[in-house]
């Protein structure tokens, strides 16, 4: 039986008030089910956003590592030819580095791009592309090295803090 | 004004390396001492494009730049209105201006 409102003989007013109990059960629950929907969308982008981060610092390890490594043939090797590559490499490699940390500085803060200047100033500084420098004198390595893991651990400690805490 | 532009890669090298006249041809003080400190002397504005290079040291960077105030005597201020730093890799610039500064200060300490 169709109950309209002029048969129920209800005024305007009173129409609100008195809406049967199964209209008030599909307003909530269309409102649970909108509200858990957001939830669930909110947790889902917050889950895509951590991922992507995720492979970001891992990019950025990766990055790193590479720039070691040829860092480390730059220092060690006695082939001219070999070792005018593997220079050349370390400076494509630090810009690939850098070109990481500027695309992680708005979500982690100036403190990587701080750890970033560091390495650049200790790994290019001192003897790097200097005549005097002796093939295998690699003083410097360690403290590159040390530079490398203060960048990522800086990285890596953002990370933790935000998603893992 | 007219801007006085050196590109680094083409008017010098792509692959500019090392500190001194004796690190080989394309270092720091051969690029500061032949091209960009006669420049800024004959010179209103000069630009420097630090594009197109495989990238600097900063050996390279320090000599080239801090050793405008370092060995040529210039101050920062002056080098503020006669120097322009274009580059797409805003890194390069930001060193470049740090190297300049930190050259002033120690200069500033041995007075």
């Amino acid at each position: 039986m169709l109950l309209t409102r002029n048969r129920l003989r209800l005024s305007e007013s009173d129409w609100g008030r008195k809406m049967d109990p199964i209209g008030w059960f599909l307003a909530i629950g269309w409102g649970v089910t909108a509200a858990g929907w957001l939830v669930t969308s909110l947790q889902a982008n917050k889950r895509e956003t951590r991922k992507e981060y995720r492979a970001e610092v891992t990019a950025l390890e990766v990055s790193t590592d590479r720039l070691l490594e040829a860092y480390r043939r730059y220092l060690s090797e006695t082939d001219e030819a070999k070792c005018e590559q593997a220079r050349l490499q370390v400076h494509s490699d630090v810009n690939r580095v850098r070109r990481r940390v500027e695309g992680l500085e708005g979500a982690v803060g100036g403190e990587i791009c701080r750890k970033f200047e560091n390495l650049f100033e200790v790994l290019t500084g001192g003897d790097f592309e200097s005549k005097s420098r002796r093939s295998g004198s690699g003083n410097n390595y360690a403290r590159v090295v040390t530079a490398a893991e203060d960048l990522l651990e800086c990285a890596e400690t953002w990370f933790r803090n935000k998603y893992q805490a | 004004m007219a801007i006085y532009t050196i590109s680094v890669a083409k008017q010098f090298s792509e692959t500019p390396a090392g500190r001194y006249r004796s690190d080989g041809p394309y270092s720091g003080e051969v690029f500061r001492e032949d091209f960009l400190y006669p420049a800024l002397r004959s010179n209103e504005l000069v630009e420097v494009n630090l594009d197109g290079t495989l990238g600097y040291g900063s050996s390279f960077l320090e000599e080239s730049f801090g050793g405008l105030v370092r060995v040529n005597g210039m101050s920062m201020s002056e080098l503020r209105k006669k120097l322009k730093i274009k580059s797409s890799r805003k890194f390069y610039e930001e060193r470049v201006w740090r190297y300049v500064a930190d050259a002033e200060s120690a200069k500033a300490k041995r007075k």
